[in-house]
């Protein structure tokens, strides 16, 4: 097992995974901005160590100055959390080159995992239902109204390095691809420094289920009960459940058995999480994602089990400590983003003049603000994750409403009230809903 | 800090890449670069950001010095509060105040503008600690191999032109 580790993360992910080595008496090196120096989770670790001022490029993204902070430090490992380096092969490559372990898979296979148009042509090879679209990425409009033609509209337009909803486009009809090409191009080289651009059929209300695996460096891979991610706005997750009130246990067992296959086809290690697309009993392989999920919990609570300390210890080299037949759905949980963002989705900084947090049973909630803390224009707007979980989605739904109603957050705007409205909605209580359920909810 | 490079490409893409080094410098902490490539030589150079000065400290400072400074080489009037900042890191890393057996700085030393008060070793790459100005050591904050973070203090000095 690792002995000391650097957290190369902020906030309530750094928070989380400094409480996992405490869990497993790993000595923790958290990391920190100049914005950062007072936060919640920097006290909380074994060590503290500031990289750089407030500005993401010049610190949680600078790797010259998270490696050196690894190396003086003496730390045989990194973990990146997700989101800034989580996901950046040339990262985890030179970990390694120094002789620190990254906690996520191979660089060869973020790398690939991160080529989605890549991944996309390599798992069709093998027979895994994708959504039907262009071989790899494409080269300029023309290619792309070709294909569309042959698909058929409505198409999406996505970035190969896209995630987060940017360099993403929608296109119902031949007049509108050439603008939507270019605009979606300009926006990717903008946001991943790669205007790579793909084609697929857009599948219209379709519903966003991701399977979480786990796999260990002898190529044996688990699949966890999903997560129904299906309720987003602007293509990024707002409130998650698990498992879905909309998959049957046939279907539950063929993704779960699909993602396997898809880690296995890329020597995935440690945690990931496979993305799909359903419509009715049909799915289609969406992508891989590299590393540990904002949603994680969600999965934690339904099967009662660790996966930030599975990762660090699959990440060392451990085998997977169960079977897939121990992998059971203890639970139903559901998780809600609290992020400070006006009615219109838009961020608004500024300092929480009081912070309540709701508790009680069947509460989690992953959190580092504090009161006073500040939400800072540099980095995402998200305060919390209230997790609750029940026997059954009745009694996890009700216990969210009850958390939501005790959470109390002054001093900047939330979208507390946006989940209250989703708790409420007819068709979420029916468990009926799909990606587009944000746009149509009354 | 110096890099030197004989590598890169021909024909149009070079001046892509000279493009690319020269954001890449931009946003590092390299200051000086040079290229060769046959009969071409091309050195790009940026000033130094080896020296942070501390905000709080330096503002009094330099506001007091901007309306008081008397001219170079006049006899200094201000106390030496006024004529304070601190130097920061610029680095995680390890910080040196020696080369060898020579003691880069000391409590009560003057150093001349352009000259060396010590360095910060990240990751191999040693970012220097320069005078901005003729200055007068007057407290060292760390010793010497000690573990520094960004933005850590690592001097104060006086000014001594002000």
């Amino acid at each position: 097992m690792f002995k000391k580790v650097l957290v190369a993360n902020r906030g309530e992910i750094a928070l989380r995974i400094i409480r996992a080595l405490r869990e497993m008496s790993v000595k923790s090196v958290a990391v920190c901005s100049e914005a950062d120096k007072n936060n919640f989770y920097c006290g909380l670790a074994d060590d503290c160590i500031c990289i750089g001022p407030a500005a993401a490029a010049s610190s949680y993204l600078n790797v010259s100055q998270i490696i050196s902070a690894a190396l003086v430090k003496k730390c045989d490992a990194v973990h990146p959390g997700y989101g800034f380096l989580a996901e950046n092969p040339h990262f985890a490559e030179i970990c390694a080159s120094y002789g620190m372990s990254f906690i996520g898979p191979s660089a060869e296979t973020i790398a690939l995992a991160g080529q989605k148009a890549e991944i996309i042509d390599l798992v069709k090879r093998k027979k895994i239902p994708v959504v039907p679209g262009s071989k790899g990425i494409v080269a300029n409009a023309a290619e792309a109204k070709k294909i569309a033609a042959a698909i058929k509209y409505p198409v999406i337009i996505k970035a190969t390095a896209g995630g987060g909803g940017k360099g993403m486009r929608i296109v119902r009809g031949e007049k509108d691809i050439e603008q939507a090409f270019e605009l979606a191009g300009a926006e990717a080289k903008n946001a991943f420094s790669n205007a790579g651009l793909y084609v697929e059929k857009y599948i219209e209300a379709p519903r966003h289920i991701e399977i979480q695996i786990a796999a260990d460096k002898k190529g044996r891979v688990l699949y966890f009960p999903e997560r129904d991610c299906s309720i987003q706005r602007n293509h990024q997750k707002v409130l998650e459940e698990g498992p879905s009130p909309q998959i049957n246990a046939k279907l539950r067992k063929k993704l779960g058995e699909t993602a396997c296959r898809v880690a296995k086809l890329i020597n995935y290690t440690t945690v990931g999480t496979v993305e799909f697309l359903v419509s009715k009993n049909d799915f289609y392989f969406m992508e891989m994602n590299a590393r540990i999920q904002v949603e994680h919990p969600v999965t934690e609570l339904v099967s009662d089990i660790d996966l930030v300390k599975m990762q660090i210890a699959l990440a060392a080299g451990q085998d997977l400590p169960l079977g897939q037949d121990d992998v059971k759905e203890i639970c139903h949980a559901v998780e809600c983003r609290i992020n400070s963002e006006d009615e219109n989705y838009m961020p608004s900084a500024g300092k929480i003049e009081k912070l309540i947090l709701p508790g009680g049973p069947g509460v989690r909630v992953d959190t580092a603000m504090t009161n006073g803390s500040e939400i800072s224009p540099f980095y995402d707007s998200m305060i919390a994750k209230i997790i609750t979980y029940g026997r059954d989605r009745a009694e996890s739904i009700e216990r969210m409403k009850r958390a939501l109603l005790e959470l109390k957050i002054e001093g900047v705007t939330t979208n507390i009230a946006l989940h209250q409205k989703i708790l409420q909605d007819e068709n979420f209580i029916k468990g009926c809903y799909t990606t587009d359920f944000i746009g149509n909810m009354k | 800090m110096r890099k030197k490079s004989a590598a890169g490409q021909t024909g149009p893409e070079e001046e892509l890449n000279l493009k690319k080094i020269m954001e890449v410098l931009g946003e590092t902490d390299v200051c000086e670069f040079e290229y060769s490539k046959g009969d071409m030589h091309i050195v790009l150079k940026k000033e130094p950001v080896a020296v942070i000065l501390g905000e709080e400290e330096n503002t009094s400072a330099t506001e007091n010095a901007g309306e008081t400074a008397p001219r170079a080489g006049t006899e200094n009037t201000l106390p030496p509060q006024l004529r304070a900042k601190i130097l920061k890191s610029p680095a995680v890393g390890t910080f040196h105040i020696s080369e060898g057996d020579m003691l880069l700085a000391a409590v009560g030393k003057k150093v001349k503008k352009g000259r060396k008060l010590g360095w910060v070793n990240s990751m191999g790459i040693m970012q220097e600690i320069m005078a901005d100005a003729d200055l007068k050591i007057a407290a060292i904050f760390c010793k010497d191999r000690e573990v520094v973070e960004w933005g850590q203090k690592l001097f104060e000095v006086e000014d001594e032109n002000v």
